[in-house]
């Protein structure tokens, strides 16, 4: 597989001066816990899943296979 | 505990709360990034500063929505909220290794890197969960024709409101009605 170049802009210092507001993380973190729980019931059947080959199935939906 | 256990105890836990940590973010971005990269045979780049921004966006948007209701409405505006949050900030590019003149398809994916890693990341979101809500499989992988692709990502690249209607840009199944 192809590996990600996050060499991009490493050098200039700027990710170091974006701050992420704690509050709203956790604010963020319980509306998408709500949400998972009132329409998945979280917790039921996740364990079946692998997150990455439903993301790659995806993508091949997407795109087709090639 | 063994790395199996490990492994299905992690999975068992995921749930869309870990999308509100950075970790959970990137980890989303680089598999679809790497799974787009790995289809087209690309090289896949990104801006660290961009998708720094773009978790940012994504927290701000989540904290500030205003959803009427926890029902599917709000998972389908969280979806098109992350399609937004990433499609606003240039995170990823692709540079090709090999390149079939005749793909259309992979036109449009260097032309609209960052759209396209977008739509399939929500898209992503998306199925993952619709999958475990009805049990049913991903299709044969066909593919949309690239037209189709290419409408999706245009209308997002002149529009972010084009996210919400993502659902509909890419032709994906609701079990909802």
């Amino acid at each position: 597989m192809p590996a990600a170049d996050e060499d991009d802009n490493k050098s200039d210092g700027g990710i170091d001066r974006l701050r992420v507001d704690g509050r709203k993380v956790d604010v963020a973190r319980l509306r998408l816990a709500a949400i998972d729980r009132a329409v998945f019931a979280a917790g039921a059947g996740h364990a079946a899943v692998d997150h990455d080959e439903m993301i790659r199935r995806t993508v091949n939906m997407l795109f087709g296979h090639g | 505990m063994g790395e199996a256990a490990l492994t299905q105890d992690v999975a068992r836990r995921w749930g869309l709360a870990a999308l509100a940590d950075e970790a959970g973010f990137d980890r989303l971005l680089d598999t679809v990034a790497a799974a787009i990269a790995d289809r087209f045979t690309l090289k896949a780049h990104q801006n660290l500063v961009a998708r720094r921004m773009a978790y940012i966006a994504w927290i701000e948007r989540l904290s500030a929505d205003n959803l009427p209701a926890m029902d599917y409405r709000a998972f389908v505006t969280i979806c098109a909220g992350l399609i937004a949050s990433i499609a606003r900030h240039r995170v990823v590019s692709f540079s090709a290794m090999i390149r079939d003149p005749h793909s259309r398809m992979i036109g449009v994916v260097l032309k609209y890197p960052n759209e396209v890693v977008a739509l399939a990341a929500g898209a992503s979101l998306y199925q993952l969960r619709i999958g475990e809500l009805t049990g049913e499989e991903l299709g044969g992988g066909g593919g949309l024709p690239a037209i189709v692709v290419e409408n999706a990502a245009a209308n997002l690249a002149r529009h972010s409101e084009a996210a919400s209607r993502f659902r509909e840009l890419l032709q994906l199944h609701t079990p909802w009605v």
